[in-house]
């Protein structure tokens, strides 16, 4: 038979968390490995930004501007032909 | 000076026993001990049979009217800096005047003091001002712990203020848990014992104190259980607690 357990395990972990809570040795990161701390987290992760995100922002950039200067051209051209239709007329 | 905190918020767990018998096993060692009665209740004081009247206490100490050495009691082999029951109106009025900083109050009364090699202080059952007071002034805390499972809830409650005090920048150690009242004959009391040791692993004391009537018979005779029954149980536990403290330093 197995042992009788007067108080629930429960319990025991509790304490283990207070304790190495109140001693301090209590792992706060659950990701293991080297990260930087700190400002330099915050530099690290704005120049990661800047090299991927900044890229793909001014390439879409871009392609928005080529299609504004598209349809910019369309409607001018539109527009030159009603004025040359009236002024025939 | 290496100070200690005899600290839990449960009542009869041990505290003002371990505080008095530790020292006098410190003392035996040839240590020179004081023992700081920080409960208003003055239970350290009275079970030394200290007399109080007429004379200044911790009270006058911490509200900074006397010098710590006006309030000393001297006993053969014991310094006592006695308490009274003044001290909890004490304690309301140091909150008063000192609302940001009173947990410093021991530490700035006793901060020029020297010539011991340590200073045990006990605390009184709850975690108020003057614990926080006794905690912050050592920074080394000693938690007797009956082997029940209510005590285990007040265990609790002490970590997670080391965890507050810490955090406020409070240097804190635990020195150790000290299984008190550990009766052989229950199985609860062996459980909690192997569990605390396999939880909470080098914080336990591997000193453990036994159920013993001379430990309740020594403050009756206003003595210490070394000097009651020097070769007891009480006495021989509290003997083995202190060579475990030296070897900590």
């Amino acid at each position: 038979m197995g042992k009788k357990t007067l108080i629930p395990e429960e319990k025991w972990e509790g304490l283990r968390h207070a304790m190495e809570e109140a001693a301090g040795t209590r792992k706060t990161s659950k990701t293991p490995g080297i990260r930087p701390e700190g400002e330099a987290a915050r530099e690290f992760g704005k120049k990661r930004g800047a090299g991927e995100e900044g890229k793909k922002e001014r390439k879409k950039e871009k392609k928005r501007e080529k299609k504004r200067e598209k349809k910019k051209g369309k409607g001018k051209k539109k527009k030159n032909g009603k004025k040359k239709k009236k002024g025939k007329g | 000076m290496r100070k200690i905190t005899v600290i839990n918020r449960k009542g009869g767990t041990g505290k003002t026993t371990t505080a008095v018998n530790l020292g006098a096993a410190l003392s035996e060692l040839g240590r020179e001990v004081l023992l700081v009665d920080l409960d208003p209740q003055a239970g350290l004081t009275e079970s030394l049979g200290v007399e109080t009247s007429g004379r200044p206490t911790v009270s006058e100490v911490l509200t900074l009217e006397v010098e710590p050495r006006e309030a000393f009691h001297a006993l053969p082999h014991l310094t006592v800096l006695p308490s009274s029951p003044v001290l909890a109106e004490t304690e309301r009025r140091i909150l008063r005047d000192r609302p940001s900083d009173y947990p410093l109050a021991l530490k700035d009364a006793l901060a020029r003091m020297r010539g011991f090699d340590f200073v045990i202080v006990d605390c009184p059952p709850s975690l108020g001002a003057l614990s926080l007071m006794g905690m912050v002034y050592s920074g080394s805390l000693l938690i007797p712990l009956q082997t029940q499972y209510m005590a285990l809830n007040g265990l609790e409650k002490i970590l997670d203020m080391v965890k507050t005090l810490r955090e406020a920048g409070f240097p804190m150690e635990i020195l150790g848990i000290l299984p008190c009242m550990y009766d052989v004959r229950t199985s609860l009391s062996r459980q909690v014992e192997e569990h605390l040791r396999e939880t909470l692993r080098d914080k336990v004391f591997r000193t453990v104190i036994r159920q013993s009537v001379s430990l309740a018979e020594a403050p009756a005779r206003s003595k210490d259980v070394l000097s009651h029954q020097p070769g007891g149980r009480g006495a021989e536990d509290y003997r083995a607690l202190a060579q475990e403290v030296l070897r900590y330093g």
